[in-house]
């Protein structure tokens, strides 16, 4: 009983059972290894047109790592706990990159459960990391990689958890509650991202400075942050926060968006489908009296009368927005909880949203970003350093 | 609030469709109307998703329900204790299952409707029905599956009711072979879930190489059909096998939301689906826009039936297209359709659901 779960595991690439010596955070074989992938995924055409690939393939070359590395301060010794179970989403193809390049980075080895769908991109990246590998320099490395594949499995899931120093679930709720349950040893650390909620703010004095083209720009980068995962990552914008009074620069921000939307989101009878039941439930779900606007099927607006923060349960995806007006930054107290993730913002001092958590005493907001950058991956996400969290410091 | 005995003094299938089209949908509006007030989650929808009810001025204007929303909320516009069942979903798929409020009322417009349909193919109801289903099916507690409804209802409308199956649901042919022999030429009706037809009936026919000779039975089959898609096996085929192994030449489908028991839409002999004076169809595109004829889109259907919840008018998860109105080949006046498939899963691409 107790080792024929390995055989419903597909292992794609590495040893399951292995022990591996923990690097130093930031170990520049680590670097170097990241950099060949990054040239791999660079040099081949047919990974062009896989944006999330070309993304990551960006993110972890060299200059961009050791621009991140700066962040901690080398006169601290950091180096891996050991090894670290990542359990990344079905559903985001690329996820697995990044968690992984963090698990490398602060030197710890590294499972890692890959999508249960077969993206083409999750594929080709795997063919990618088999590659480098093999290359001799990179061979102290090949201990710090296993991929895995399994079936939704309690067995394997427990059996796994029992002897990792740390786990990285990158959520929804319903799998944190369920590997909450399984034992762990006495000090892993775990890292769990789970369900999140994020909105966009502008400030309507700033963007009434704006001219046609840059309006545009800002639309379009709206675009990207809401519609390129469907609405649904986690930090993809449900709502839209308006500061300040002027309808007509809502107005034009709307058409703007609403004509970018109608060319380039495809909208299939699926979409239509789920849309539609998720409006419906949440008509009878929600406490707020929020009437909506089907102007546009792509952008539909969901109007409210007052700021509260029932607004979070409302997440129904594939371009649907709540809109909320409020007069002055002080306001966004009245709808921030616990769940809010990002803001993506435009014409905001930073400072004075810090100023607001603060005061207000805010257990929500852990991202503060410009409209554009809801998707940018770093190592600090939900309010964690996974590097820092992923290491042993050595105290003196 | 409707009146129903002028419907049923009608032929389901005889009224065109712009006669049709001047009292169904004031019928319509009036059952809106009256759900709006009795059901408060209808109410909700109505009031947040929806233009002003009371401005509505042709019937795609109408506020409908998703039919997920009756796999998710307990939906009624009487008071509990008028409850006389609740009606569940099969479920066969494994998706959680519709919960459907019954009042005396309601489940009386339901069996009667379903009659005079079935009229309009079973001429001699003084007959035989035997079902592809095991007796299993009517036993459990007040709330009751659809297929156990649909099975009570139709016993009813027959002088004699036989299980083909048992409760393993093995296939007791016999029976069949029993009736057919005494009672050489009469017509009877052979009726079941499309799914349990094919594999507790023709699969187990084949198994066994049994072929029954031509005879009158009339197979009446519906539901369940995404299972059938899933295996490729399309009308034809359905039909043909039916006829080698059983039989049986008069074949006919129905197409029906468990919301809707009773306004069936039945299954020509053209191929078509039709809606009858109890039931309306639309077809929606990906805009939700009203899809032109022969377009397919999501299929929203109509009835006239639902008075103790809100099923009166449903957009579905189903895809169809609208064939022609008034001029099938059969006959029968008003829309009729075809379905095309269900509305794929649409790939989740948020970060959660491992």
């Amino acid at each position: 009983m107790c080792d024929n779960f390995r055989e419903k595991i597909r292992i794609v690439l590495g040893k399951l059972n292995t022990s591996s010596k923990p690097l130093k955070i930031f170990d520049n074989k680590v670097i170097d290894f990241l950099n060949e992938i990054s040239i791999e995924v660079m040099k081949d055409k047919k990974n062009l047109s896989f944006s999330d690939l070309i993304t990551f393939g960006f993110w972890c070359r060299k200059s961009n790592i050791l621009k991140l590395s700066k962040n901690y301060n080398k006169s601290i010794f950091m180096i891996g706990r050991g090894s670290i179970l990542h359990i990344t989403p079905s559903n985001v193809p690329m996820n697995f990159a990044y968690s992984l390049s963090f698990g490398l980075l602060s030197g710890n080895r590294n499972i890692i459960r890959l999508p249960g769908r077969n993206f083409i991109q999750t594929k080709l990246l795997c063919k990618i990391i088999s590659k480098v590998l093999k290359k001799s320099k990179f061979q102290s490395l090949s201990d710090k990689i296993c991929l895995i594949k399994y079936e939704k499995s309690n067995l394997i899931s427990s059996k796994l958890s029992q002897n990792v120093d740390s786990r990285v679930i990158w959520g929804g709720d319903e799998t944190i509650d369920q590997f909450k349950k399984y034992p762990t040893s006495p000090r892993c650390i775990d890292l769990c991202f789970s369900n999140r909620y994020s909105i966009s703010l502008i400030n309507i004095k700033e963007i009434s400075k704006l001219s046609e083209l840059e309006m545009e720009n800002l639309a379009m980068k709206f675009f990207n942050d809401a519609y390129l995962m469907d609405q649904q990552g986690c930090s993809s914008p449900q709502a839209i926060v308006w500061i300040g009074k002027n309808s007509l620069y809502k107005k034009k921000f709307w058409n703007i968006l609403s004509s970018i939307v109608t060319k380039k989101y495809d909208n299939d009878i699926s979409i239509t489908n789920k849309k539609m039941a998720a409006l419906s439930s949440a008509a009878i779900n929600s406490k707020i009296d929020f009437k909506a606007n089907f102007q546009n099927f792509k952008l539909i607006k969901l109007n409210i009368k007052n700021p509260s923060i029932e607004i979070e349960k409302i997440q129904c995806h594939f371009g649907t927005f709540i809109e909320i007006d409020i007069k002055k930054l002080d306001d966004i107290k009245k709808i921030i909880t616990k769940k809010f993730q990002t803001i993506t913002c435009y014409g905001i001092d930073n400072n004075n949203l810090r100023k607001i958590i603060e005061n207000s005493g805010l257990t929500g907001i852990d991202r503060i970003v410009p409209i554009g950058r809801a998707f940018d991956m770093g190592p600090i996400w939900d309010g964690y350093d996974i590097i820092y969290s992923l290491s042993r410091i050595v105290g003196e | 609030m409707l009146d129903y005995n002028k419907l049923f003094s009608k032929n389901p299938f005889s009224v065109n469709q712009e006669i049709k089209n001047r009292w169904f949908f004031k019928d319509q509006k009036k059952l809106s109307l009256y759900h709006y007030k009795q059901c408060k989650e209808y109410q909700k929808i109505v009031d947040k998703i929806f233009t002003n009810l009371k401005k509505a001025k042709k019937l795609s204007e109408l506020p409908f329900v998703h039919a997920k929303i009756f796999k998710e909320y307990n939906l009624k516009s009487v008071k509990d204790i008028n409850l006389s069942k609740t009606l569940t979903s099969s479920g066969t798929s494994g998706n959680a299952a519709s919960q459907i409020n019954l009042d005396r009322k309601t489940s009386l417009l339901q069996s009667k409707t379903l009659n005079h349909i079935f009229s309009n193919i079973v001429k001699n109801k003084r007959s035989s029905i035997f079902f592809i289903d095991t007796p299993d099916v009517l036993s459990g507690p007040s709330s009751v599956s659809a297929r156990g409804s649909a099975i009570k209802g139709f016993s009813q409308l027959f002088k004699n009711s036989y299980f083909l199956l048992d409760r393993n649901f093995n296939l007791k042919i016999k029976i069949l072979l029993n009736f057919i022999k005494k009672n050489k030429g009469q017509e009877y009706v052979i009726f079941g879930f499309t799914s349990f037809v094919w594999k507790y009936l023709i699969n187990e026919l084949e198994r066994r190489k049994m072929n029954i000779p031509k005879n009158n039975g009339i197979l009446i089959h519906g539901g369940g059909w995404k299972k059938m898609k899933d295996q490729a096996i399309d009308r034809n085929l359905f039909n043909k096998k039916i006829f080698k192994n059983i039989g049986i030449k008069t074949v006919h489908n129905y197409y029906g939301m468990v919301e809707q028991t009773g306004s069936i839409f039945l299954e020509c002999e053209k191929g078509y689906f039709h809606s009858s004076i109890f039931s309306e169809i639309l077809i929606r595109d990906n805009y939700l826009k009203i899809a032109p004829l022969k377009k397919k889109g999501l299929i929203q259907v109509f009835s006239l039936l639902p008075l103790s919840y809100p099923g009166h008018n449903i957009l579905t998860e189903d895809i169809g297209k609208i064939e022609g109105v008034d001029n099938c080949k059969c006959g029968r006046k008003g829309k009729y359709f075809s379905i095309i498939g269900r509305a794929p899963d649409t790939e989740i691409r948020g970060c959660s659901d491992v």
